[in-house]
């Protein structure tokens, strides 16, 4: 007998066989999808609770540093009555006081709603773009204006003292954050070199490794 | 077999052991019993039982015993005490003059305030000296040291407060709780209006009560931005004003003149391509 004759002899065990095998890869991967779609929206459904949770941390760190800077505020409003009053020691003591705040509060707010943020947007770029523009640059603009305020002729004259300076690693979490989100012909570029120079800073410090 | 409950007081200190005790017990098995417990101190003279004015038979049983109930109080006494009392025909209810307790004697109607007041620092229920204290009889009568009971109309089971001297008196009962009772009945007058007026100046239920913590309280002082305290602090120095770092993006510029480049390229290439052809 010939190949096909012997096909033909049996060609309904073949057919029977046949169909049983593909019984069972069918069963078997759709078990398998049904199992990986469980595990799938159960792990969405932990991510959208992580997310929320961040949420919550996200919006509780903006307050956080919007009352720190409400207080910076208060703080350089009473330099300002102080200076006009002409109260030399008063003048010092708002003067360090408010650089003290910018420094070891303010700062530190922003710093760590950044961090979160950082992570938080990390896969929506657009978001995270937003988030520098809206928040970062607002941050750096304060700094220079407390900084402006704290060096102001006037004010260093009275109190006899030296201009107060900062560090780039006070700052260096937000020249990283605009980096992250710099593109060519964009004006974050531009601006960041000017916020350097506002804060006492070289852009060409940014080229350099800084521990 | 029957039970009956007693306590039994101490001939010097008053105090009292409560005990259910077989009613076929005689007295003296329950003297021994007493002795026995460490209750009562061994006396050479001995104990008996007394009830109000009758005072037991050592051999009797409780049993036989008549208007013996179940809560009585058995006083123990000396043998002296025992015969000074069989011709004593007055108990009396002496009240502790700071305490709340009393201690009720047998004694004689004619027994003088001052020797009584001895027999009460004698048996430890008052400390000090005799002419330390007084005694009041009802109506706030007070006893002189020398006056006798039967002479302040003292009867059987009535009370007499001692008095440290120097102390005011004790009121009568009745009318302290007569006044209390008023002052009780102003004290809930005064908390009903007080209530009723906290009622009436709380907010209707269907109003929005206001969140102290975001009220907005308005003063009369305009709010200063950091800019405009900044400004005028550098005013002040003759320093120009801080501009606003605003730099131009060139993207969209770039963006529009591609697009533009692109169609006037793509109208000359046409045109090129028609003059081909």
């Amino acid at each position: 007998m010939t190949f096909w004759e012997i096909i033909q002899h049996d060609f309904i065990f073949y057919i029977i066989n046949l169909i049983i095998f593909v019984t069972v890869v069918l069963v078997t991967w759709l078990f398998a999808k049904s199992k990986q779609l469980e595990t799938v929206s159960k792990l969405k459904t932990q991510l959208e609770y992580l997310k929320m949770q961040q949420n919550d941390k996200l919006f509780d760190l903006e307050d956080k540093y919007k009352k720190k800077q409400e207080s910076l505020r208060l703080i350089l409003k009473e330099l300002e009555s102080n200076y006009k009053t002409n109260d030399k020691d008063m003048v010092e003591a708002r003067r360090n006081e408010l650089s003290n705040v910018f420094l070891l509060e303010y700062k530190d707010a922003v710093h760590k709603y950044a961090r979160l943020a950082d992570q938080y947007f990390a896969e929506y770029r657009p978001r995270h773009r937003e988030f520098v523009q809206n928040h970062i640059f607002p941050f750096l603009d304060t700094s220079r204006k407390i900084l402006s305020a704290i060096n102001t002729p006037q004010i260093m004259q009275m109190v006899g003292g030296q201009p107060i300076k900062y560090s780039y690693q006070d700052f260096d979490f937000a020249f990283d954050l605009i980096r992250k989100n710099m593109f060519m012909f964009d004006n974050f570029r531009a601006d960041l070199k000017k916020y350097m120079k506002a804060l006492g800073f070289k852009p060409s410090e940014l080229d350099k490794q800084h521990v | 077999m029957t039970e009956i409950n007693l306590n039994f007081m101490h001939p010097t200190y008053g105090t009292t052991f409560n005990a259910d005790i077989d009613s076929s017990f005689t007295v003296e098995e329950m003297i021994t019993n007493l002795l026995h417990s460490g209750f009562l101190p061994p006396n050479d003279e001995g104990y008996q039982l007394a009830l109000r004015k009758q005072i037991f038979d050592s051999n009797s049983t409780f049993d036989s015993i008549e208007n013996l109930y179940d809560g009585d109080i058995i006083r123990i006494v000396t043998g002296n005490q025992a015969q000074d009392n069989s011709s004593a025909q007055l108990v009396v209810n002496l009240k502790h003059p700071t305490k709340g307790i009393v201690l009720d004697l047998q004694v004689s109607p004619d027994i003088i305030a001052s020797d009584l007041i001895q027999m009460v620092l004698d048996k430890g229920f008052i400390q000090g000296l005799s002419d330390q204290y007084t005694l009041v009889t009802k109506g706030l009568n007070e006893l002189n040291a020398d006056q006798p009971l039967s002479s302040a109309q003292v009867s059987h089971q009535d009370f007499i407060q001692i008095v440290q001297i120097g102390s005011s008196a004790m009121p009568a009962i009745a009318p302290m709780l007569y006044t209390m009772s008023q002052q009780l009945e102003q004290l809930e007058t005064g908390m009903t209006k007080e209530l009723d007026l906290i009622k009436s100046n709380m907010p209707a239920l269907n109003t929005i009560p206001i969140d102290a913590k975001r009220a907005i309280n308005p003063t009369e002082e305009a709010y200063q931005s950091i800019d405009s305290i900044v400004g005028r602090l550098r005013s002040d120095a003759k320093l120009p004003p801080l501009k606003p770092i605003r730099s131009i993006n060139f993207m969209p510029f770039l963006i529009t003149v591609g697009i533009i480049a692109l169609i006037i390229g793509f109208y000359f290439f046409l045109k090129a391509i028609t003059l081909f052809y």
